[in-house]
């Protein structure tokens, strides 16, 4: 029988993990000890920024804040060619951020503080998953159901989904359209690099494709 | 007036923050919320409880608001407290935290007793955490200022009532404090689109209360608006003023508020007045009529806006002028800094002349101030509007019925 698409929505408010960086020497030791909802948020936390106006928004949060604050140009364009694509885990997303940081400071002694309203808090999202309450059929459901839904939908089940499964495609969607016969456009859409957009602008890529594609239909 | 609803907000968060905050809302279906704080008009919190709690009840949750009562020795010592928290040396003694506890036991019968949620605002309730009975209800505790400088003796005998309650809100990550026990959420505070201070307002409108205090509709002029206090420093910002007058004809106009029950502020007042009229071209407006109206009126017409800022809690003024799609030049402290993303929604100065430099940048280059203006009005549209503040306050709400971190699938 065929199973519709349950569209789900993730709602979060933002806390402190009680972890501050006031140094490179500082981040490192935080990135040691965070937990991964903290890794997790500040690596998607540009995301969520829907006004790209200052070109360094489109960076994770480390590499901002070691190209902001430090003014550790070099490191800072390590850090934010850290591509969640890459990895499977936000374990390996954490390390690659330690060996960066670790092989940029070498042997360095001494590490400048900067001012206490400077420093970068470590924070994680504490959110929940809830049922949409909107299901698709077919794809013009699909279509007007991802039309009514924000950054929350996206999140769970384009962003997150890639830590949550080790399948053929890395989101929700691709997996539901190659199930029902659809596989050029589970393709079109696993091959989208959500890094590259904000969500309401990926939202909005995805809709055009679905589209395209029942036009061409 | 017409009552807001929350489908008000649709054409300016989307429908999805709104379809957010319902479907948030029936995972805490009749729910009962109250509100605790210490006075029903004046100040930020009185004002942000009227415009929430409508809401609040419009999604299904049923929310009231309750207010403590003390005698003005309370009240006095809780202005204290708060110049004490917002860091400044203040006197305080044994007495006082004796006299702090014997009201908050005066007011234990106010806690609703079948509330699921308990929400205290600020310092002066919060000790009726003591009278919560564990494991009955939840109980948040909203801190609306900057308490990262708070005075140790104080915050000593403040901390742990803190830590009695399931969870502390903050308005930006540096406002949090190290020491307690409780998780600690940030989520920034809003401004209505609605209200009176930040509605639109037709042409004649806006002639109407700049005409009452002799501007008029095409008229330029550098705006500050603060209450007279040393820390948004008015003097500051009449300095900047004095080096702009060199290169532009331009007034400035410094709107303000005190109490007659506040002293210091009585005594900023005097200060600034004595130094406004010795230079041409100020107006200050102090305690306007009718103050929100005004407010509006001028946040529109003005050319610059000033936050010269020595030291801020979360700045709603700045975020009340960017809605205006105002570039405002803000004192690079607290929220301020939060919400102006420098050379793009505004600009973040740390000195006299700095706010110097850019208001005469602003004024040479009115494309400039449109842009950013424009920019200032979508960060505010995204972020800092009612409807934002009410889905984090129920995730909030939901954190605490649900402790634990990272995802929680709820119904799935």
């Amino acid at each position: 029988m065929k199973e519709n698409f349950r569209f789900f929505t993730e709602v979060g408010v933002v806390s402190w993990t009680g972890f501050i960086a006031d140094s490179l020497y500082s981040l490192l030791k935080g990135l040691q000890y965070i937990p991964g909802s903290s890794i997790f948020y500040h690596l998607h936390h540009a995301l969520f920024h829907r006004q790209r106006i200052n070109l360094h928004y489109t960076m994770n949060d480390f590499a901002r804040w070691t190209n902001n604050t430090l003014g550790e140009k070099p490191l800072a364009e390590k850090l934010a060619s850290v591509d969640p694509l890459q990895f499977n885990s936000i374990r390996d997303g954490r390390e690659k951020l330690i060996r960066y940081i670790e092989n940029y400071i070498g042997e360095i002694q001494v590490f400048p503080r900067v001012p206490k309203v400077r420093e970068f808090y470590f924070m994680e999202l504490r959110s929940f998953v809830i049922p949409a309450n909107i299901e698709a059929e077919n794809l013009n459901d699909f279509i007007n159901g991802l039309q009514k839904l924000g950054r929350g939908t996206m999140l769970h089940h384009f962003i997150e989904a890639r830590f949550r499964q080790n399948g053929k495609y890395h989101n929700d969607f691709s997996k539901w359209f190659e199930k029902y016969g659809e596989k050029e456009i589970a393709q079109k859409l696993d091959k989208l690099n959500p890094y590259l957009y904000d969500l309401d602008t990926l939202r909005k890529m995805i809709i055009d494709i679905l589209k395209e594609h029942r036009e061409k239909n | 007036m017409k009552k807001i609803k929350l489908e008000d907000y649709i054409p300016l968060v989307g429908e999805s923050l709104v379809m957010e905050i319902k479907l948030l809302a029936q995972q805490l279906k009749g729910a009962r919320i109250q509100h605790i704080n210490s006075t029903k008009t004046g100040g930020g919190v009185a004002e942000l409880l009227n415009q929430l709690i409508p809401l609040m009840n419009e999604v299904g949750l049923e929310t009231n608001w309750t207010v403590i009562e003390g005698t003005e020795e309370f009240f006095d010592l809780t202005k204290s407290f708060h110049v004490a928290l917002h860091g400044t040396k203040t006197r305080i003694t044994q007495k006082m935290f004796q006299f702090y506890k014997k009201t908050q036991i005066a007011n234990r019968e106010k806690i609703d007793k079948n509330a699921d949620f308990v929400i205290l605002h600020d310092p002066q309730p919060l000790g009726l955490s003591e009278f919560r009975q564990k494991g009955k209800n939840k109980w948040i505790w909203c801190c609306h200022i900057d308490i990262s400088e708070a005075s140790i003796r104080l915050w000593r005998f403040l901390s742990p009532l803190v830590d009695l309650v399931d969870g502390a809100i903050f308005h930006i990550p540096q406002f949090t404090k190290a020491d307690l026990d409780i998780p600690q959420y940030v989520m920034p505070p809003f401004i209505d689109p609605f209200s009176e201070k930040n509605k639109d307002l037709t042409k004649v409108e806006i002639s109407k209360y700049l005409k009452k205090y002799g501007f008029s509709i095409n008229e330029q002029f550098i705006l500050q608006v603060s209450r007279f206090d040393k820390l948004k420093d008015p003097l500051g910002a009449l300095q900047a003023f004095k080096i702009v007058q060199k290169s532009f004809d331009i007034p400035f106009v410094y709107i303000g508020n005190f109490a007659p029950d506040d002293p210091p502020g009585e005594r900023v007042y005097k200060e600034f007045i004595q130094e406004a009229n010795k230079v041409p071209g100020v107006t200050v407006i102090a305690n306007p009529d009718p103050n929100d109206l005004v407010v509006n009126a001028f946040q529109r017409s003005a050319s610059v806006v000033l936050q010269k800022s020595i030291r801020e809690g979360f700045g709603l003024v700045v975020t009340e002028a960017m809605w205006k799609k105002k570039a405002v030049i803000g004192g690079n402290t607290g929220g301020i800094r939060y919400q102006i993303i420098d050379e793009k929604t505004g600009f973040l100065v740390n000195t006299v002349e700095g706010a110097a430099f850019w208001s005469r940048q602003l004024l040479s280059n009115p494309k400039l101030a449109t842009l950013l203006g424009e920019q200032a009005y979508n960060r505010v549209k995204s972020n800092f509007l009612l409807p934002h503040y009410l889905r984090h306050l129920l995730c909030v709400l939901l954190s605490t019925k649900h402790p634990g971190r990272g995802v929680t699938y709820l119904n799935k």
